[in-house]
């Protein structure tokens, strides 16, 4: 059985005018230990999806449907308070804004021993003492002393490590991120995805990555789920994606990605970019999401929306013309 | 930290030094002659000169300042016209009821107005948010008098659970102290709540947009939590802030509810001797409570440091 199956969800916004459908029937599932990523760009829903899981999203406005099951229990079913003793200890998640995400006013030690607290009945003591050990452990240099400091004594790179340190205090089975390093430096970058990836294999823990970084997806991810305006439109294991992606939204991401060694002056090493912009989710959209800015769309992709099929084995795509083998016919 | 309280006592002195100015000032600005007044209506020339030459009123305005505030230094702060008492003795004998009042208002005020705008954000456009709202512009709009009032007629002479007016003292236990009080400072406080609540609400509700709130969700923290510990600690500095500014509402404040209630106090004694042009005491009163709304301030300032780590003198 999968730890987490995420089955047809649905979380819309009402606004005053109109519905957005921020995510709209996306299904997914995640393996014990398994790294799955979902990549697609600036809202395309896959931060609400993030968001979703762990029910973080205000209730009015949103409202989130479908099913959410983490270890075969509906999610969305619990009442408020077994919610919040899944949040945090089993399910955890850290964010992309490493300045902010963080209380300004609580020292490191409180905010770590925090979670232990809540979930582990630790008294104020005990809970410094496993601060100081996590601290440690992500490698925080001299974490005796840091504990008791406050957010803004830390730099970027140390305050996402500290979230690390917090979402990972009680062994959660599960780790959500969410851009967790877009804020920071190239070279913070690399550390904190060295440390997650470290911390997994020593924790143990799923992880669900939210990014728009397909360099970050390539070097820490096993499958890839891409989404667009909502839906979702490709999955696979990270490799065959890579090598033969079969939607033409995953073609164009993929396109938009500088190479290392080209020249970004050569007429024909010119970047591809995806014209046009995300469409409104405001408007129920019939055929594909992507026909207003896919280079093959037909009648065909505007009337009638593309049911996610296999197209390779464990390689599935939302499209009319992806074709079961190699890329698209036209 | 120490350097900071020091010179932040020592920026006390010149805004001490221009309140006794003014204050000393008030006797040449008002209209009217003080030593005149004094007399009485049956008196001669001759008696008035006198009673000038006794106050020195005829010496250069300097001069006198200068000898006015060197006694003031020394604790002492003349003599009160109309009874030959000391000003600072009239003042030990009425300041415990203002004390009273002034202190178990900020109470009442600040326990009751922070929960409620805490509420009201967390509860943002609900029916409780506009109550809160609604109550909070009545607070601000009805005059202390007009509550003081009602509160006396319905709790004290219609349903007889309170005195109606006076004050007993501290000494003679809690309760007869409290039930004596506790309508003053409801009346007094009503303008006091509903500015405290406001900002409140109205701090809690950026507060809780921030990205470290739904960190604190994401933890598992429980709603009481997250309100009043990840949310109000960085909302106090502003909510503090307002809480020093309305001591000086509570001052004014305190003079007609003195009046409503019958409450020996400061306020009674400060508007007895307005009108019989007592100008001792009306220094001496003013320049006390001048005082204390400095070293509120001062205090607060000091207890910024206690809500946010970030601000270091």
């Amino acid at each position: 059985m999968a730890l987490l199956e995420v089955d047809n969800l649905q979380t819309h916004f009402r606004t005053p005018d109109g519905v957005n459908r921020a995510v709209d029937g996306v299904s997914f599932s995640v393996n014990a230990g398994e790294t799955l990523a979902i990549v697609g760009e600036s809202g395309c829903g896959k931060s609400v999806t993030a968001m979703s899981i762990l029910r973080l999203i205000p209730e009015p406005p949103g409202k989130i449907a479908g099913a959410i099951r983490f270890e075969g229990r509906n999610l969305l079913e619990l009442s408020d308070r077994e919610m919040r003793g899944i949040r945090g200890n089993e399910i955890s998640m850290i964010f992309q804004e490493p300045m902010t995400s963080l209380n300004p006013v609580l020292t490191v030690g409180r905010q770590i021993g925090e979670t232990l607290r809540l979930h582990q009945g630790l008294n104020a003591k005990e809970a410094e003492e496993k601060a100081v050990e996590m601290l440690t452990l992500v490698g925080i240099p001299e974490p005796a002393r840091r504990v008791r400091e406050y957010p803004h004594q830390l730099s970027g790179g140390m305050r996402q490590r500290v979230m690390i340190a917090i979402a990972l205090a009680c062994n959660p089975k599960l780790l959500i991120a969410d851009e967790p390093t877009t804020a920071l430096d190239v070279t913070i970058q690399a550390q904190i995805l060295e440390l997650m990836r470290d911390l997994k294999h020593r924790v143990g823990a799923a992880i669900v990555l939210i990014t728009h970084d397909l360099g970050v997806v390539a070097e820490v991810a096993e499958r890839v789920v891409v989404m667009y305006a909502g839906r979702k439109v490709e999955e696979a294991a990270v490799g065959p994606l890579f090598r033969t992606p079969r939607h033409p939204y995953t073609q164009g991401l993929l396109g938009s990605m500088p190479k290392l060694g080209s020249s970004l002056h050569g007429e024909e090493t010119r970047l591809a970019e995806i014209p046009g912009l995300v469409p409104s989710l405001k408007q129920k959209i019939p055929g594909c999401v992507f026909a207003s800015r896919c280079p093959h769309s037909t009648e065909l992709c505007i009337q009638v929306a593309p049911a996610l099929e296999e197209k390779a084995p464990g390689h599935v795509a939302a499209c009319h013309y992806a074709m079961k083998e190699g890329a698209l016919a036209a | 930290m120490f350097a900071y309280i020091v010179r932040r006592v020592l920026a006390t002195i010149p805004v001490m030094a221009i309140v006794a100015l003014f204050v000393f000032s008030l006797l040449y600005i008002a209209p009217g002659d003080p030593a005149a007044v004094i007399a009485g209506d049956q008196a001669t020339p001759q008696d008035v000169e006198r009673i000038r030459e006794s106050l020195g009123l005829d010496r250069p305005f300097l001069v006198r300042f200068g000898e006015w505030l060197f006694r003031i230094l020394q604790g002492d702060m003349g003599v009160s016209i109309f009874t030959n008492l000391p000003v600072t003795t009239m003042i030990q004998q009425r300041i415990e009821p203002t004390l009273s009042l002034m202190v178990l208002t900020l109470c009442l005020a600040v326990s009751i107005a922070v929960p409620m705008g805490v509420v009201a954000a967390w509860k943002q456009g609900t029916w409780i948010d506009r109550a809160v709202m609604g109550f909070a512009v009545l607070g601000f709009s009805v005059p202390v008098f007009v509550v003081g009032y009602v509160l006396a007629y319905v709790f004290a002479l219609e349903l007889d659970w309170l005195p109606v007016q006076g004050y007993t003292a501290f000494s003679n236990g809690f309760f007869p102290w409290l039930e004596n009080l506790i309508l003053p400072a409801i009346a007094l406080g009503g303008v006091y709540i509903a500015l405290i609540a406001r900002i409140t609400r109205a701090t809690m509700l950026e507060v809780l947009q921030q990205d470290y709130i739904r960190t604190a969700r994401a933890k598992g923290a429980g709603q009481r939590s997250i309100l009043f510990l990840h949310a109000l600690k960085n909302a106090a500095v502003p909510i503090v802030t307002v809480i020093g500014i309305g001591v000086a509402l509570l001052i004014g404040g305190a003079v007609v509810t003195e009046s409503v209630f019958a409450i020996p106090g400061l306020g009674r004694l400060t508007v007895d001797a307005i009108l019989r042009r007592d100008y001792p005491v009306i220094q001496g009163v003013i320049l006390l409570f001048s005082f204390v709304y400095v070293l509120v301030n001062l205090a607060i300032d000091l207890l910024y440091t206690l809500f946010d780590p970030r601000i270091r003198y």
